[in-house]
């Protein structure tokens, strides 16, 4: 059985110092602008881009990335699923990226993203806010902001859960290998 | 949902799910063709073969683009000049070149049911680009996907096929789809040209034009197949074709104002539709061809996915 191990007052609380922690940064191009991944990294920035405009007035772009098509495994099954399509409406050249996404594992679907970020432009620079470290990194990438590191066991894996498509509302669950999902 | 079909054969064996899955993945492919980078590397290292042995300018260039911006390598060859013009079979050929490693056939063949015959021999995965009378699924997806673009919707539209439905594959192709979800569908034109029995497909016969201007939502207008008549005239005067069953300006005003016309090209301008028709406010007939290619990269990146 999935175990719960936080709730919605947590998610806010991290969601607030992960803004505060963003906002604090110094800019290296001409601004600062968010890009979720999605389905659940792009709600994830909708709700950091209300809490950047409340808590500091900074009123940031957002766009919403797909990298589906730009993944390595493509051909082991993860391109058959389905796709949405990306919405990205400003210029991201020069612009200091904030890729979000709610749980980092391997870093594939963020070497993913990060090559299908260039094929719109060349941002000044990206940076990785994530929920959820699970470990279990393939590849040399790591969050500049994250929420909580959760080790599990091999095989396991964690999932988070939003109220805007989840029943579950907000939560976040580790799953045991051979558990089904939440 | 998720893909499991190695070909794309045709429409008829489709469920409207799948249908749908394709459509909603064409969305994201028509996205990635405004960008100024209009290449994603979903398929690099793949090989896809065009293999036309019928004629073909739109279909053989939107799935070369297709392949391309999908960053694949393709080749593409014709009956002309190859080892087909010296009496290959369509098979041996097909062997021949899958021998040489490659991932995707797209097909075009003068015979029905020839794409499901090279996909019983090969391997790799085939895409129908048309054969014979019988099917012609993408341009079909391509049409659905810029109704449901150009009205929201496809369930509950009302959408004419007008004119030489006995010869085309589009006709064929576009009736499993529109039945599939939900649309009601009239088969428009004179009784030479609408096939004996088409009613159990699904479908309304119609004889009269106008009756089918003031009902439709949609008004998909077929070429007249002249190359297909088999010496035979299909009517008796071009002219008399035109009077009862062309669209003009004049007659299209009796419709409801945000009718679509539509033409899977190549246009008899002057024939099926005026020139003022085609190039007008309701035409559509640019959007299908854009639309194609978001809905062939859409296919051909699901088909060589599967193993």
């Amino acid at each position: 059985m999935a175990s719960k191990i936080f709730d919605s007052a947590w998610l806010e609380d991290c969601l607030i110092r992960l803004a505060d922690s963003i906002a604090s940064r110094k800019d290296k191009g001409s601004g600062k602008a968010l890009i979720g991944l999605c389905t659940r990294g792009a709600i994830l920035a909708d709700r950091l881009k209300t809490l950047l405009k409340d808590r500091h007035g900074l009123d940031l772009p957002i766009g919403y990335l797909d990298a589906t098509l730009y993944r390595d495994d493509l051909t082991r099954g993860a391109g058959l699923k389905p796709v949405v399509p990306s919405e990205i409406d400003y210029d991201l050249n020069d612009k200091d990226i904030i890729l979000v996404d709610d749980v980092i594992s391997t870093g594939r679907s963020i070497r993913a993203a990060m090559e299908a970020l260039f094929d719109y432009g060349r941002p000044a620079s990206i940076s990785l806010c994530v929920m959820i470290d699970r470990g279990g990194r393939e590849l040399p990438i790591h969050p500049d902001y994250l929420g909580v590191k959760i080790e599990v066991s091999k095989g396991g894996f964690v999932r988070l859960k939003l109220s805007e498509i989840d029943p579950q509302g907000d939560a976040v669950f580790v799953v045991g290998p051979g558990e089904p999902e939440p | 949902m998720q893909w499991t079909r190695k070909h794309l054969l045709g429409l008829e064996e489709l469920s409207a799910e799948e249908i749908t899955f394709i459509l909603d993945r064409a969305d994201s492919f028509k996205e990635i063709c405004t960008r100024p980078n209009k290449k994603v590397p979903a398929l690099v290292g793949r090989t896809i073969v065009n293999m036309f042995f019928e004629n073909s300018t739109r279909t053989n260039i939107s799935f070369q683009l297709a392949a391309r911006r999908l960053s694949a390598d393709i080749l593409s060859f014709s009956k002309a000049g190859t080892s087909v013009a010296k009496g290959e079979t369509m098979v041996d050929t097909a062997l021949n070149i899958e021998a040489m490693g490659v991932d995707v056939m797209v097909l075009r063949h003068g015979a029905s049911g020839a794409p499901w015959k090279l996909a019983k021999h090969v391997n790799c995965a085939v895409v129908n680009a048309g054969d014979g009378q019988h099917e012609h699924p993408t341009q079909a997806l391509l049409d659905l996907y810029t109704i449901r673009e150009a009205r929201g919707r496809i369930a509950g539209l009302t959408v004419g096929i007008v004119g030489d439905i006995a010869h085309s594959r589009v006709a064929r192709s576009n009736i499993w789809g529109l039945t599939k979800l939900g649309a009601r569908v009239l088969a428009v034109g004179p009784t030479t040209l609408i096939p004996r029995e088409i009613e159990k497909m699904g479908v309304e016969v119609c004889h009269d034009m106008d009756r089918a201007i003031r009902e439709c939502d949609v008004l998909n207008m077929l070429r007249i197949q002249f190359e297909r008549q088999g010496g035979h005239n299909p009517f008796p005067s071009i002219r008399e074709y035109i009077q009862m069953f062309g669209l003009t300006k004049e007659r299209l005003r009796k419709g409801r104002p945000d009718l679509v016309v539509m033409h899977p090209g190549p246009v008899n301008r002057g024939v099926e539709l005026s020139p003022e028709v085609a190039d007008g406010p309701q035409s559509v007939i640019l959007r299908q061809v854009a639309n194609g290619l978001a809905v062939r990269m859409a296919v051909l990146q699901l088909v060589a996915g599967v193993e």
